[in-house]
Parts: C-alpha cells; sequence; structure tokens
C-alpha cells in the first residue's frame, strides 16, 4: 500500500475516531459502533502507526547515506569512490552492479529468512557501541563475512563461473559455494574497502562539494 | 483522570515522538522510536484496552 493512501486511510480512521470519543462524552459510550471506534482509535490505529513507522525506519535504514551519516562510517563511504579497479566495493559501486542507494545493506546484510532483521539488529548494535561503548580503532566484522553475500548476486552467472582470474588461479569453485574457502579470505578479493589507501587515493564520482 | 484518558495522552505523546522521528530520520531517531515511541504507545494501548475490557470503567456514566 503507498503511503498517501495509507495517511488518507489514516486521517479518515482519526476523524471517525475523534467523533466517537464525542460520542461517548454524550452518552455513546457503551454502545456498539461507539464502543467499536474506540478500540479503532485508541487501539488499533496506534499500534499500526508504530508499526508502519518501524517499516518505515527499516526501510529507510537501508540506504547508503544512513550508514555513512555515522562519522565512523564516513570513510568506508568515502573508500567506494576510489579509483581502482582492484577494490570490490569501489568495482561494485561504481559500476553500478548494486543498487547505489543500497550499496552497504546490499553487501553487508544477512541472506536468510530473517536476514533484514538479524542485520538490523547488528546495526541496533553499532548504535549501542556508538553511545555506551569503546569504539575500536580499527573496524572489524561481528562474524566472518558470508559467501552467501556475494554468491547470492553471483552464483550461476557465467561472468562468476567463466571469469579469467577464478581459471587461471586454479580457485575450487565448489569450494567456494560450500563456504568451505572464503571468498576474501583466500587471497583473492583481501583487500576489503581499501582504507590503507584512502588517504592518497584518486577519488571517483564524489558529490559535489565534498573534497577528499 | 480516566483510564481512557491516561491512554490516550500516552498514546498522543507516543505517536508525536514516532512522527519527528520519522519525518527526521537519523540513526539516532530510530532509538528514541524503539526506547521512548515505542513504549509509550504500547503502554497507552494496554491501559486503554484495559479500560475498554473493564466492566466498571463501561458502566460509568
Amino acid at each position: 500500500m503507498n503511503t498517501p493512501l495509507l495517511s488518507l486511510i489514516l486521517i479518515g480512521l482519526a476523524i471517525v475516531t475523534v467523533w466517537a470519543i464525542q460520542g461517548q462524552v454524550e452518552g455513546l459510550k457503551g454502545r456498539g459502533v461507539g464502543m467499536a471506534m474506540m478500540w479503532l482509535g485508541l487501539v488499533g490505529l496506534p499500534i499500526l502507526a508504530l508499526a508502519r513507522g518501524f517499516d518505515l525506519h527499516l526501510e529507510g535504514s537501508k540506504r547508503t547515506d544512513f550508514c555513512t551519516s555515522c562519522h565512523e562510517m564516513k570513510a568506508y563511504g568515502r573508500s567506494m569512490h576510489i579509483d581502482d579497479k582492484e577494490l570490490l566495493p569501489a568495482v561494485h559501486f561504481q559500476n553500478r552492479l548494486v543498487d547505489r542507494q543500497t550499496a552497504c545493506f546490499t553487501c553487508h546484510r544477512d541472506y536468510a529468512m530473517f536476514g533484514d532483521l538479524t542485520t538490523k539488529l547488528a546495526g541496533v548494535q553499532h548504535l549501542w557501541v556508538h553511545y555506551f561503548g569503546e569504539i575500536p580503532e580499527e573496524m572489524k566484522l561481528y562474524k566472518p563475512y558470508a559467501n552467501e553475500n556475494c554468491l547470492s548476486c553471483h552464483r550461476g552467472a557465467r561472468s562468476f563461473g567463466e571469469s579469467r582470474h577464478h581459471r587461471k588461479r586454479g580457485v575450487d569453485l565448489a569450494s567456494v559455494t560450500t563456504g568451505t574457502v572464503s571468498c576474501l579470505d583466500s587471497k583473492c578479493h583481501d583487500l576489503g574497502h581499501g582504507l590503507d589507501d584512502l588517504e592518497d587515493a584518486d577519488l571517483w564520482g564524489l558529490p559535489q562539494g565534498d573534497t577528499p | 483522570m480516566t483510564a481512557h484518558r491516561t491512554g490516550a495522552l500516552l498514546v498522543i505523546c507516543g505517536l508525536i515522538v514516532e512522527g519527528v522521528s520519522v519525518l527526521w530520520f537519523r540513526p539516532q531517531t530510530f532509538l528514541l522510536m524503539a526506547c521512548v515511541s515505542a513504549p509509550l504507545i504500547l503502554a497507552g494501548c494496554a491501559i486503554t484496552a484495559r479500560a475498554l475490557l473493564s466492566k466498571k470503567e463501561r458502566t460509568l456514566p
């Protein structure tokens, strides 16, 4: 359901609720319609609004600018603009292999039934550390990067299976797909975001006014 | 103040906080919604529901 329509419905329900509460004052309380409207307006509608608010927050928290709005993540956001074809985050971002609006979330989410939820719970942990914990000098993932994050897009792709690099280096792709060999720890794609070179790197496509 | 009004007041406060957090969308406001708005709304709904279910409240003039 789109937002304007939902808003109209909510406003309509609110008007009906006010009418019902007014009715209560004049003795409508206890009657079927009045009680139903009170249930709807004072219990159902707020819970619906709360659920919708959570949904909006959940959707909005997938955005790249949301992730990089904290200063701890700004370097990671800038690393996606590094002009280096070896850096996977930069290549994926600059070539639109992932949606730029949700670039962080696409590669760092958990791909399972409750993947969105577990990812966002980890995000709440970030907030906790930000306010009440000690921010580490060097950022590390809570758990090893799962191959599934790569394979959810690359599995079965011709460019993945027939890649010159994958064939030349004799990588056992079956081990990659089963997760016994990590894409990142296998000395193949272990550069990560390339933050070590961020200071001196040429940057591509930075927004206007954002200087290196 | 009747239980209905207490519940409604809590709900309204919660909805205002939620509205602010949705309009001014930041990681911090997500925390605000989860820690302030949601408990207020749920508590308000629970108080109201209890009052609506209560026979005593319903038979008041």
